[in-house]
Order: C-alpha cells, then structure tokens, then sequence
C-alpha cells in the first residue's frame, strides 16, 4: 500500500516536467500527427503485403479432393515434361504427338557413357522385355524412349547403331542442343559436360527413368536405385492400376 | 531441325563405344586393376592418371588398358579405383586410431 502511493506520487511529480519540455519544443500538431501516420501506414502496408501473400498461396494450393477424377489427385505434382520437337534416329522429325497414346519408358543419357549409361539402358531393355512376356491375356506394351544428353555425339545414325545393340525397339532421340536442353529442362534434367580432354569429354546428368501414361502425363519416376526386377514389377503394378479400374 | 540434320547427316558412328568396344574396353580394365591388387606390395613406380600409381610389373595390363579405352574412360575409372580403395581404407579398423568419446558428464545431485 505504502509502495504504490508513493509510485504514484513519483509518477506525478515526474510527468509534469515531461509535459512541460514538450510544450517548451512547441512542434507544430501536423508534425506530431505525422509521427503516429508515417508508423501506422508502414505497418499497415505490410500487414496488406501479408494478407496478401497468404490469400495468394491459399489460391494457389491444391486442395484436397479438388480433383474430380481419383487417379488425379496422386499427380498433383510439379508439372514435369511437356511438348517437345526433336529428331529420331531416322533422321525423321519427332514430337509428342508421336509418343502420345502409348505407356512409355522415358530415359535421359548419352552413349559416350563409360558404365551407368549402358548399365540403365540395359536394366531398361531387360524390364521391357520381361512385361512384354509377363502376361500375354494384358497388353503390358511399354514403349522405351532414349533421349541423348549429348547431340553434339550421338547423330542419328549413331544413336541407331548403339540403341539397336540393347533392343530394336527403343526409339531415340537427338536433335539441335538448344531443343534437347529445353526438353531437359521440361523434364527437370541435370546435364553437365565434365572431364574435358581434347574432343573427349563425359556428361554428368541425373538418371531418372518416367514411366509415362498415353497421356504423357508422368506416373512414376525411378531412379539408379531400382534394379531390373524391381523396375519391372513397379511397372507392372502401374500398369494393372489402370487397367483394373 | 534442317540445320542439324544437314550438319550430321553423314554416318559418323563412334564404333569405341559400341558393344564390343566396350567389352573389350572392361575386360582391359578389370585385367589392369586385378594385376595391380595381385602386386599391391611391390613399389608403385609408374603414373597412371588422376594420381594413381601402379608397379612396373602392370605395365603391359596397363598399356593394353590405355589403348583400349577412351581416355576420359580410363580416367573415370581409375578415379573410382581410386575412391573405392580410398573407402576401404577408410573402413579398416586397424588403420583407425582411438576413438574419442565425449566423456559422460556424471548427473549432480
């Protein structure tokens, strides 16, 4: 009780000189309004720049069950892929019209490629291979597409001969750098020349393998993870989803 | 499109990268590396590449290696050779020393 009475009587005795040195400054009253204006407007503006942020992210979001049809609700992903216009190892003009209406196998590589590039193309064959033969009541057709990462290289007639030693069937695809980097890029493809020696040079790139639906829409992607076997029993799971319901 | 077709139409096919090659190119390979484990104790002498040596004793595996392989391939692996070898050195316990375990602080009561 004692305490506080004498706060108070403290707190009096010092306001009163306070008052007095700001009536001494005598700031005109615009000058004092602008100092409670310029802070309320800045926090004002950034609580605008927020609000506006959080209902630009919430347009943005996928909500759930959003989607209409239920297999597209598991593909709201990052759009991956897209058109692209490149040649084959016929020397003829390929785009995704032409792929569109098959379940595809899709590889990113290049055929200078000491060990991991024969190796995948090789797991991939293997893979095609064995759910073409898996079960002959389904069509488990799967079309294998090789792009390479290194058109410089791999010409059309190149590509032909080094693809045709793992199938026949595998369709490649090379064409002017600037269209196979953006087909890279669509797809999310980390490419990158390395170890540069004279002509010779490696390229590092990533690996993924996307199994693609006759829509081109991407459904799986594998990476060096998977070996034959598992790529071809993923696959088929894949395949069996669709064709159940 | 024209541009590239016209620029590449010539068959220019790299036969050193093709099957066979490329066989030819890992069985020169795994003969060099299996020569160099087999004489791991005699004195490495010869330069290889990416700083990797190799007892005169290799020499022949190594020459047969070196033209049969494309250079940059010749690097990659002796590169990973060399990581592999680098990784089980790593993983031998008796090359480790001590291990020093903070000390458990014991519980004031």
């Amino acid at each position: 009780m004692f305490h506080s009475s004498s706060y108070m009587r403290s707190a009096k005795k010092g306001s009163t000189p306070l008052l007095t040195t700001a009536q001494k400054l005598s700031a005109p009253p615009l000058l004092r309004l602008r100092n409670y204006l310029i802070p309320a407007a800045v926090f004002g503006g950034i609580g605008a720049g927020l609000l506006f942020m959080h209902y630009n992210d919430e347009k943005r979001a996928i909500r759930q069950g959003q989607c209409k049809n239920d297999g597209c609700s598991s593909r709201n992903g990052p759009v991956i892929g897209g058109p692209f216009k490149l040649i084959d190892s016929n020397g003829k003009l390929a785009t995704e019209q032409d792929l569109k209406g098959n379940w595809i196998l899709l590889h990113f590589g290049y055929t200078s490629s000491p060990d991991v590039g024969p190796a995948e193309l090789s797991k991939l064959t293997k893979a095609i291979k064995a759910l073409a033969s898996s079960d002959s009541k389904q069509n488990l057709k799967v079309q294998p597409v090789f792009v390479t990462l290194d058109p410089q290289r791999d010409n059309p007639s190149h590509l032909r001969a080094y693809l045709k030693e793992f199938d026949e069937n595998i369709i490649g695809l090379t064409g002017p750098v600037s269209a196979v980097r953006e087909m890279a890029h669509e797809y999310r493809v980390f490419f990158k020349k390395v170890e540069e020696d004279g002509d010779d040079y490696l390229v590092e790139s990533s690996h993924n393998m996307y199994l693609m639906n006759p829509n081109m829409e991407i459904v799986r992607t594998f990476g060096l993870e998977y070996n034959a076997e598992q790529l071809t029993q993923e696959i088929h799971k894949e395949l069996q989803k669709i064709t159940s319901h | 499109m024209e541009a590239y077709l016209s620029k590449y139409e010539v068959d220019n096919i790299q036969k050193d990268v093709l099957l066979n090659a490329r066989l030819n190119c890992y069985k020169a390979r795994d003969a060099f590396y299996a020569c160099l484990e087999k004489n791991g104790n005699k004195k490495a002498t010869e330069v290889a590449s990416v700083g990797l040596l190799y007892p005169v004793e290799c020499k022949k595996t190594r020459d047969l290696y070196d033209n049969t392989c494309r250079r940059t391939w010749v690097k990659h692996f002796d590169r990973q050779y060399c990581a592999k070898k680098k990784r089980l050195l790593d993983d031998n316990e008796a090359r480790r020393g001590p291990i020093t375990l903070p000390a458990t602080i014991p519980k004031s009561t």
